[in-house]
C-alpha cells in the first residue's frame, strides 16, 4: 500500500522531470480539446436556435368576462410552470383596455392628427375579459401530441372561455428536430474519436523521451504494474489539466462572446454544450491519457 | 527436462545448444556450457563475437531462439511478461552502456532496483551507502548521472547491479572505462560476491584481467562460437540420464540427444580445449561445437 502511494507521488513528481516534453504535450491536448469544445459550442447554438427559437407554438387563452382577477392571477402564477414555456404576457381586464386603446391610438390617432383615445372613464369597469398570451418553445418526440394536450389543458382550467392556437412551427425547424438525433451523437461520436487518437497519441509520444527509464526498470525487474501506475497517473494528469484548461478557456469564451453573434440578422446566442458532451471534454482526455500511458509500456 | 536437455538441480546457470540469430546472421552459435552457484566465468573474444547476446539472452532482454537455458532456476524458454521481473531480480546486469538515468541522481540510481522490490527507505539507504563507499562515489551521492564521468558512470552501474546481493552477476565490460586501479578494486569486489557465492559472468577485452584470475573459468566466444575454454576443476556437463562426461571425445553420438538443426557456419571450426582442463570438448567435434 506504501508502495502504491509513493508510486502514485513520483507520478506527479515525475511530471516536472520533463518539463517542457510535458508543457508542449498538454498544450496539444489543450487546443484539441478546445477546438472540439468549440464545435460542440457551435453545435449546441444551432440545436437551440433551430428547434427552440423557431418552433414556437402560442396559445392565447380568454378567460369569461367578469371572472374574479384574484383567482385568474393564481392560475397565472401556475402557468408559469408549465413545461417548455419560454414567455407569458398577462392582461387584466384593464390592462387589456390600456393596450387597446394604444393600439388604436397608433392606428388611427395618429394618422388622423386626432389626440390619443382616453378611455380612462371605462377604468374599473372594463368589458374585456382577462387574457393571457403563452408563448412555448416545446422540444417533444411528438408536437402535435403536445399540442393537443396542452390545449385540452388550458381549455380544461375553471373560467376559461375559449382557447386560440396558433403554431407557428416553421419546416426548418421540424425538420431540424428530425434530423438532430442523427446529427448530434454522430458528430459528437466523431469528435470523441478524434479527441481520443490525439490526445493518446500525444501521450504516448510524450512517453518516449522516458523509453530509456522504462526500460531500465524493466531491466532491474520492475514488474509492468510498478513501471505503468506512476506513467498513468501523470498521463491522467496531464488529460486532466490540458482537459480542464480547455473548458476553462471555453468558459471564458462563452462568456465573453456570448452575446457578440446576437445581432441581426444572425441573432445568435451561444450556447455551452449540454453537461453530458462536456464531460466528455475532460472524460476523453483523461481516459486516453491513462490508455496512452498503458499502450507506451509494452511488456518486454 | 523436456527435450532432452541435460540440466541438473545444482546448476546455476545451465545453456545447451543456444544459437541467435539478428536476422540471417548468427550472432551466437550453439554454444553451451553451465556453471554451478558461485563459480566465476571469464567470457572473452573480438568485438562482435556475441559476449553482449549471450548475456542479454541469460536475463531474458532476448528471447531464446534455439536450445535451451535455464538462469537461477527460471527457464529461459518459458518466460512470460510475468516471470521475466522475477528472473531480474536473482540476475544483476552490469551494462556495457551502463544504462544509468542521466537526470536521477547516483543515490536514486543505485536504489532503484531496491525500490523496485519494495525495500523499506531506511533498509535501502543502509545498503546504498555501503555499496556507493565501497565503489568510491560516496562524495558524488547527489549528482545526476549525467554529469558523471564514464568511469563514475560504470561504478553507478556496477554498484546498482551488486547492491541487491544477486544470485547471478552479468557484467559486460564492467572495467572498459576504468584506470587500471580502479580496474582492480573493482575485481576485488567482484571477486568477493564470488567468494559469498553468488555466480559471475563477466565479459572482457582485457588479457591483463583473465591473467590475473588464473583460477576462474574462461570461455572465448568468435564469431558466435566458443573457440576455447580454460575450465579448471573439470567435470563440465552432466546430463540427467546419467552423469555423462561430455569433455572426453568429439566422436560420439551427442549424448544429449540434441542437436540443434540449421545452425549455419558450425563446421570446421572446432574448439581447442584449455590447456589445463579435463574436461572440455577437443578438436574434431563433428559440428564443430564444443560441449562444455
Ligand atoms: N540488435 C541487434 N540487431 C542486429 N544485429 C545485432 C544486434 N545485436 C548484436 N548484433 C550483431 O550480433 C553480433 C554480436 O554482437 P554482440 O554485441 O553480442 O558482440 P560483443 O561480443 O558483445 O562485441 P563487443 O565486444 O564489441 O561488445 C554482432 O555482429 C552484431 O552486429
Ligand atoms: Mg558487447
Amino acid at each position: 500500500m506504501r508502495t502504491f502511494f509513493r508510486l502514485l507521488g513520483r507520478g506527479v513528481a515525475d511530471l516536472f522531470l520533463h518539463p517542457w516534453a510535458q508543457l508542449l504535450s498538454m498544450a496539444a491536448v489543450t487546443l484539441v480539446v478546445f477546438l472540439s469544445g468549440l464545435l460542440l459550442m457551435a453545435l449546441a447554438t444551432v440545436d437551440a436556435e433551430l428547434s427552440a427559437s423557431r418552433g414556437e407554438t402560442v396559445y392565447q387563452v380568454y378567460w369569461r368576462p367578469g371572472t374574479d382577477m384574484a383567482h385568474v392571477r393564481g392560475q397565472w402564477e401556475e402557468l408559469r410552470h408549465m413545461p417548455w414555456l419560454a414567455s407569458l404576457e398577462t392582461y387584466s381586464p384593464d390592462e387589456a383596455l390600456t393596450a387597446l386603446a394604444r393600439r388604436m391610438g397608433e392606428t388611427t390617432g395618429q394618422a388622423a392628427g386626432l389626440p390619443a383615445l382616453d378611455m380612462g372613464f371605462l377604468s374599473g369597469k372594463s368589458p374585456l375579459p382577462p387574457t393571457a398570451l403563452l408563448t412555448f418553445a416545446p422540444r417533444e418526440a411528438d408536437p402535435e401530441k403536445w399540442a393537443a394536450d396542452t390545449q385540452t389543458f388550458l381549455k380544461a382550467m375553471p373560467g376559461v372561455e375559449r382557447v386560440a392556437a396558433s403554431p407557428l412551427r416553421d419546416e426548418l425547424g421540424k425538420a431540424w428536430r428530425a434530423a438532430s438525433r442523427f446529427v448530434i451523437w454522430p458528430t459528437v461520436g466523431f469528435l470523441g474519436v478524434v479527441l481520443a487518437l490525439v490526445v493518446g497519441n500525444t501521450v504516448r509520444l510524450t512517453l518516449s523521451t522516458r523509453r530509456e527509464e522504462i526500460e531500465i526498470l524493466q531491466l532491474v525487474g520492475a514488474r509492468n504494474w510498478y513501471i505503468r501506475l506512476p506513467l498513468m497517473v501523470a498521463g491522467a494528469l496531464q488529460g486532466l489539466l490540458g482537459g480542464g484548461l480547455a473548458c476553462l478557456l471555453l468558459l471564458v469564451v462563452h462568456w465573453r462572446f456570448r452575446t457578440a453573434l446576437n445581432v441581426p440578422p444572425l441573432l445568435l446566442e451561444l450556447r455551452l454544450p449540454p453537461p453530458e458532451q462536456a464531460a466528455l471534454l475532460l472524460a476523453v482526455p483523461v481516459l486516453m491519457g491513462i490508455l496512452g500511458s498503458w499502450i507506451a509500456v509494452r511488456s518486454r | 527436462m523436456s527435450r532432452g536437455l541435460c540440466f541438473d538441480a545444482t546448476s546455476m546457470l545451465k545453456i545447451s545448444h543456444l544459437s541467435h540469430s539478428f536476422g540471417a546472421h548468427w550472432a551466437l552459435k550453439n554454444v553451451s556450457f553451465s556453471l554451478e552457484k558461485g563459480e566465476f566465468l571469464f567470457l572473452s573474444g573480438p568485438s562482435g563475437a556475441g559476449k553482449t547476446t549471450l548475456l542479454r539472452l541469460l536475463h531474458g532482454a532476448l528471447p531464446v531462439q534455439r536450445g535451451a537455458a535455464s538462469v537461477a532456476g527460471f527457464d529461459l524458454t518459458r518466460l512470460s511478461g510475468r516471470t521475466v521481473p522475477l528472473l531480474r531480480r536473482q540476475v544483476s546486469v552490469v551494462f556495457q552502456d551502463f544504462k544509468i538515468l542521466p537526470e536521477r541522481s547516483v543515490y536514486a540510481n543505485v536504489a532503484l532496483p531496491l525500490e523496485v522490490r519494495g525495500l523499506a527507505p531506511q533498509h535501502i539507504g543502509r545498503r546504498v551507502r555501503a555499496v556507493v563507499r565501497a565503489l568510491g562515489l560516496e562524495n558524488r551521492l547527489d549528482t545526476p548521472g549525467g554529469e558523471l564521468s564514464g568511469g563514475e558512470q560504470q561504478r553507478v552501474a556496477v554498484a546498482r547491479s551488486i547492491v541487491v546481493n544477486p544470485q547471478v552477476l552479468l557484467a559486460d565490460e564492467p572495467t572498459g572505462n576504468l584506470d587500471p586501479e580502479l580496474s582492480l578494486r573493482l575485481m576485488d569486489i567482484f571477486m568477493q560476491f564470488h567468494a559469498y557465492g553468488t555466480t559471475v559472468v563477466l565479459a572482457t577485452h582485457s588479457p591483463e584481467l583473465i591473467r590475473r584470475h588464473p583460477d576462474a573459468r574462461l570461455l572465448r566466444l568468435e564469431d558466435g562460437m566458443i573457440t576455447h575454454a580454460n575450465w579448471p576443476g573439470g567435470e563440465v556437463f552432466r546430463c540427467a540420464d546419467g552423469g555423462l562426461h561430455l569433455g572426453g571425445g568429439g566422436n560420439g553420438p551427442d549424448p544429449c540427444g540434441l542437436d540443434a538443426p540449421g545452425i549455419p557456419g558450425g563446421s570446421g571450426n572446432s574448439g581447442s580445449s584449455g590447456d589445463d582442463n579435463s574436461g572440455s570438448g577437443a578438436p574434431g567435434n563433428p559440428d564443430g561445437r564444443l560441449s562444455l
